[in-house]
């Protein structure tokens, strides 16, 4: 065999792989940001820890996951930080945030809780949301709203409101990353954090 | 236009498909041709044949991928091009340079010519690239497929010649490798 033999031989690559050629590389994060984001997730372990052993909170379900081709391991920590009860209608004041550490992360911080329901925010601060990434916001099963980021864009803020949310209700929280492939939708990543409002 | 409409005017013998292709992936193949051969002409003849063997192509063919379809027929055509023209001669374009790189990857100057044989070398260097990790896959093939310049390659993926070029020397040895334990050499 001769070099040109070998060149010409290439040519009957399959057509997934040279598509994908020309496609960007997914982002990786550099060594500090994930050394950062290690740290700032050790932190929110920490506190959740200190919280849970300290007050009547309660308990948090986290679950994360990956799919077969274990591209990405996703850890997600929650934190409920309970804020100065006032005594007003605001029965708590919870801050949350789910971490995905790879590729990317939201934050969703519960505002305030009332009677009628609460306020949240979920942000990625100034964190490109690639093509594929879709944050859910369920509560008790149902989906309160949906965020679905089709194109390249930056998810710089969210607002959430929703409604009927007594003491005592869930918040789920899914966070997923997938991407587009010849064969349709691979979901790359999920993350699952529920939220639990602390009774008063 | 969408591929599919464009695939259905060759289907319907209408002579707007040559029209709706050129539009739409001339320069995709304008480049790969340029790769190989160097030469703005040469190139522009090899995309106008390009049409030619599309049109002659569908039906029967009907590709799923229009894009890489039409792209492996301007690579063998550019090959063939490039070597009547180049016949004895050295030449400009990407072509010199990625041949002298395969050499890496072979034991001697022995040719193969059993069709056969080049067949199932073929199906073994697909299964070596798709054996590769994403990012090794990709360079290699805008390298050894496209023919893009390693410059080219290492703005688009953001890394720098050198280290675009050590990436494709493990892979060549890899290559090599891969061939020696599958018998290819």
């Amino acid at each position: 065999m001769n070099a040109l033999q070998l060149l010409e031989a290439l040519g009957s690559v399959d057509d997934s792989l040279l598509q994908k050629a020309y496609q960007p590389l997914p982002k990786k994060r550099h060594f500090a940001v994930r050394m950062a984001a290690a740290a700032a997730s050790i932190c929110l372990i920490a506190s959740a820890a200190a919280w849970y052993w300290g007050h009547s909170v309660e308990r948090l379900n986290s679950v994360s996951s990956t799919d077969a081709t274990n591209r990405d391991i996703v850890c997600s920590e929650a934190v409920f930080s309970k804020g100065s009860n006032s005594g007003s209608s605001l029965a708590e004041q919870l801050d949350s945030s789910v971490r995905a550490d790879v590729p990317r992360y939201v934050d969703l911080v519960i505002k305030g809780w009332n009677a009628e329901g609460f306020s949240a925010v979920v942000s990625g601060a100034n964190v490109t949301l690639d093509h594929g990434t879709e944050v859910q916001v369920m509560m008790n099963e149902n989906t309160v709203r949906l965020y679905s980021d089709n194109q390249l864009d930056v998810l710089y803020c969210y607002e959430i409101n929703a409604s009927n949310t007594a003491a005592g209700s869930q918040v789920k929280v899914v966070y997923s990353d997938f991407v587009q492939t010849d064969t349709g939708i691979q979901i790359i990543a999920t993350t699952v954090t529920l939220y639990q409002q602390v009774k008063p | 236009m969408d591929d599919h409409a464009i695939v259905a005017l060759y289907w319907q013998r209408n002579e707007a498909a040559i029209t709706a292709t050129a539009a739409k992936y001339g320069k995709y193949c304008f480049a790969i041709a340029y790769g190989v051969l160097g030469n703005e002409n040469d190139a522009e003849e090899s995309v106008n044949d390009t049409y030619l063997d599309a049109w002659n192509a569908m039906p029967p063919s009907r590709p799923l991928v229009l894009a890489t379809f039409l792209g492996k027929i301007t690579r063998r055509i550019s090959i063939d091009r490039w070597r009547r023209r180049n016949a004895g001669k050295r030449g400009s374009g990407q072509m010199e340079a990625v041949l002298d790189e395969l050499t890496d990857c072979i034991a001697s100057g022995d040719n193969v010519a059993e069709t056969v044989e080049q067949q199932m070398i073929a199906e073994r260097i697909n299964a070596f690239v798709k054996s590769l990790p994403d990012a090794e896959q990709r360079i290699f093939l805008c390298r050894y497929f496209y023919m893009d310049s390693i410059e080219d390659i290492a703005k688009r993926f953001g890394f720098s010649q050198s280290k675009i070029k050590s990436m494709m020397l493990r892979t060549r040895k890899k290559l090599r490798a891969f061939l020696e334990k599958e018998g290819s050499l």
